[in-house]
């Protein structure tokens, strides 16, 4: 990191110092061409950049018959959007996104392998927030398809909300901490406009449930499906 | 002798000012006209009765419950009938679901009836008509009511606070605050000595010491319990078909008021689930009811009260749940039992889970005396959908009477008179039902008009807690029995060795875990 503001301390500094050359007196036709610093090969790196996005997920999760029961579905909307700086290392990019799934159900018992539904209603809301880097594929970000992996730290608030007919609704909130990993392609169609594509695979170990449950489902990954939009500012 | 006369000339005395009072009590619109019901207490019950305590019996003489093979015919019953000493015939059958009771007066013991029957070719089963017995004890006090400061968040009802710390235990307040009392569309069928269904002057014959007179016989309902909580009464075994509904002991009123006794109504005390229904089904019958029957028979003297509260047949038990079942009952309480098998009653049991009822049954009070396996309560091990309930006191520790064994599932609280420094509810379950002083043999004419806050102990005082908190889930949508099982099961809160034990099943009960359940995080 040090290193590549050194370098572009340095570009900066040999750009300013460029016009004052161009100023001096023409050296005769015999004086032979002043050797070029071995300092101005360094533009060969990719430019750092930025883009913006705007994520639309399918979220699959791993604990499906927790989730099945209590929400009516283990495959679930979230929406929300994120931020990457480019190129800080030759293809190296952060990432910090945060996205938002609300979705309401009950609270279940359970009994063995199953969940009981006990008609008390509850309100699911998660907030992942993925915070990790990757490497983008490809020589230049004037690339229409670039492909790019990554990984990283995920962590994610739940709360849920119980409401029930005479008692002040009970809401709970915690956070836990998992990984993440992901792939996926971004698609230029036009100027600074990009779309995307991208899987994750998130898990959250011993996040839900308890060990009652035969299924022992604690986990509050699964696999998410992501479609981006966004800006790529260079 | 002497106190035969003393009770005799009271006797003469009461009746006069009885009448009076009921006379003036005419004049209310509410009360029903004096009537006199066709009793079904026949003399083969009494007697039947008063012989096998005679012959220390736990069956009812002259009786057996009969399972024919499947397919035999009418004729190849009669053929087996008529292997019998008395020869019954088989239109005399009663039937009870595939079983039916038959009678044969010329053999008292029920043992060789079962013998013979069990012998011919055409029987599956055969069993004696079982007794069992109400495993309650009441405590002698009335508890006075006065107004008392109480808790925020609690029942406004005024003996709340000073007596029901089997609900505190249990942390009810809480509990209501997730399902404030269950719903009115939830039946729970109490098979017991029935509850009293409307207010009336019945009058019946009765010994007085003197002669067998026609006494008017008040009767009201709880008020805590009122007529529109009560649905569908049935009598198997005092008064006939068609008439009302009786309770003359109070067992059946305080089970009842254990699982819906009217709650904020700032009187007495609360119910667990007290918004939903009782279906009072009355197959038990103590001393006055022996006494009247006998009186129409036109037996004059005084009968030996039964043991305990009264007693209960195994026929009437399961016609009994079998008739809750089929009039909507969603839950069914069994606080009775005894020590003798009984097909019958497990087939009734059956029958009422398969059809979506949820059966709570006292696990027994027969600890200190040889501690046997108690029926039907052992069967709820092998039936899911039905529990087993084991009295817990004060102090969470089991109560000193309550059975153990393999077969207790669960535990709630019964009362314990035995917990060190009780207080003034003395560690026992207090509930509003009749008056027993009102009751007591040894008064000349009774009443059963008159309720206040009374305390008993038992495992018939720990299964509606049970049966209560099965109405609560049901009035939350969990329908299936076994799946209010496995709740009550999955959230009990473990005592006693770690996991099931023989002392308290899997635990004591908690009903606001095992109404709020749980979300994505626990």
């Amino acid at each position: 990191m040090r290193a590549r503001w050194v370098t572009l301390s340095g570009l900066v500094l040999l750009s300013l110092a460029m016009p004052a050359a161009a100023q001096t007196p023409t050296l005769d036709a015999q004086t032979p061409p002043p050797r070029r610093p071995a300092t101005v090969r360094a533009p060969r790196a990719v430019p750092v950049g930025a883009r913006v996005f705007f994520a639309l997920d399918s979220d699959t999760m791993t604990a499906s018959k927790t989730f099945d029961a209590i929400l009516g579905s283990s495959t679930l909307a979230a929406y929300g959007g994120g931020g990457e700086v480019l190129n800080i290392w030759r293809r190296v990019f952060v990432r910090g996104a945060l996205t938002f799934v609300s979705k309401d159900g009950t609270r279940v018992q359970p009994s063995g392998d199953e969940f009981i539904p006990i008609g008390i209603p509850l309100t699911v809301t998660m907030r992942p927030f993925e915070l990790g880097g990757g490497w983008r594929f490809g020589k230049s970000e004037r690339d229409r398809v670039i492909p790019y992996v990554g990984g990283g730290l995920l962590l994610v608030g739940l709360k849920q909300k119980s409401t029930v007919p005479t008692e002040t609704a009970e809401s709970t909130s915690d956070s836990f901490t998992g990984t993440v990993l992901f792939g996926g392609v971004d698609l230029m169609p036009a100027g600074k406009f990009m779309a995307g594509a991208e899987v994750q695979f998130r898990s959250v170990p011993n996040a839900i449930g308890d060990d009652t449950t035969t299924s022992k489902e604690r986990n509050l990954g699964g696999f998410t499906l992501r479609a981006l939009v966004g800006l790529r500012i260079r | 002798m002497r106190s035969f006369r003393v009770r005799v000339g009271v006797g003469v005395l009461l009746l006069g000012g009885f009448v009076l009072v009921s006379a003036g009590r005419s004049g209310s619109a509410q009360v029903a006209a004096p009537a006199t019901p066709a009793l079904r207490l026949t003399a083969e019950l009494i007697d039947g009765y008063q012989e096998a305590r005679a012959h220390g019996w736990r069956f009812l003489p002259g009786q057996a419950i009969v399972r024919f093979k499947a397919g035999t015919t009418q004729m190849r019953r009669a053929r087996a009938l008529s292997a019998l000493r008395g020869q019954p015939a088989v239109g005399s059958l009663e039937w009870i679901g595939d079983s039916a009771v038959v009678r044969d007066p010329t053999e008292r013991d029920a043992r060789l009836l079962v013998e013979r029957l069990l012998d011919q070719p055409e029987v599956e089963s055969a069993e004696p008509n079982y007794l069992r017995r109400l495993p309650a004890t009441r405590f002698p006090g009335i508890a006075i009511e006065n107004s008392a400061a109480r808790p925020a968040g609690t029942p406004n009802d005024e003996l709340y606070s000073r007596l029901q710390w089997n609900f505190n235990l249990l942390d009810m307040p809480s509990a209501w605050n997730i399902n404030d009392g269950g719903s009115s569309s939830v039946i729970v069928g109490v098979i017991d000595t029935g509850v009293t269904t409307q207010q009336q002057t019945v009058t019946l014959p009765l010994f007085t010491g003197v002669s067998i007179q026609q006494v008017p016989m008040l009767f009201d309902v709880n008020p805590d319990l009122p007529a529109t909580r009560l649905v569908s009464p049935r009598d198997f075994i005092f008064f006939a078909a068609g008439s009302p509904v009786v309770d003359m002991t109070g067992h059946g009123s305080h089970v009842s008021a254990t699982i819906a006794e009217e709650t904020n109504n700032a009187l007495r005390l609360a119910g667990m689930a007290y918004r939903t229904k009782i279906l009072p089904v009355k197959v038990c019958v103590g001393y006055w009811e022996l006494m009247i029957a006998n009186a129409q028979l036109n037996r004059p003297g005084f009968l030996v009260p039964p043991d305990e509260d009264g007693f209960c047949t195994e026929s009437a038990i399961s016609q009994g749940i079998r008739y809750a079942v089929d009039n909507g009952a969603k839950v069914i309480n069994l606080s009775l039992g005894g020590s003798d098998a009984s097909t019958l009653e497990r087939d009734a049991i059956t029958y009422a889970v398969q059809n979506g009822a949820f059966v709570s049954i006292s696990a027994g009070n027969d600890f200190e005396d040889g501690n046997p396996t108690n029926y039907p309560a052992s069967y709820a091990a092998t039936i899911d959908g039905a529990m087993s309930v084991g009295a817990i006191g004060k102090s969470e520790t089991r109560a000193h009477y309550s059975s153990t064994g393999t077969w207790v599932e669960i535990a709630a609280p019964g009362g314990d008179d035995r917990t060190p420094g009780s207080g003034e509810d003395s560690g026992v379950i207090w509930q509003s039902t009749l008056r027993f002083t009102d009751q007591d043999p040894s008064v000349i004419i009774p009443r059963f008009d008159r309720y206040n806050a009374i305390g008993y102990q038992g495992t018939s005082m720990a299964a509606p807690h049970v049966s209560a908190l099965a109405a609560l889930l049901r009035s939350q949508g969990v329908t299936d029995p076994k799946a209010i099982e496995a709740i009550i099961r999955a959230t009990a809160k473990d005592l006693g060795d770690k996991g099931k034990d023989p002392s308290f099943g899997y635990g004591l009960i908690q009903p606001r875990a095992a109404l709020f359940g749980r979300g994505l995080i626990r």
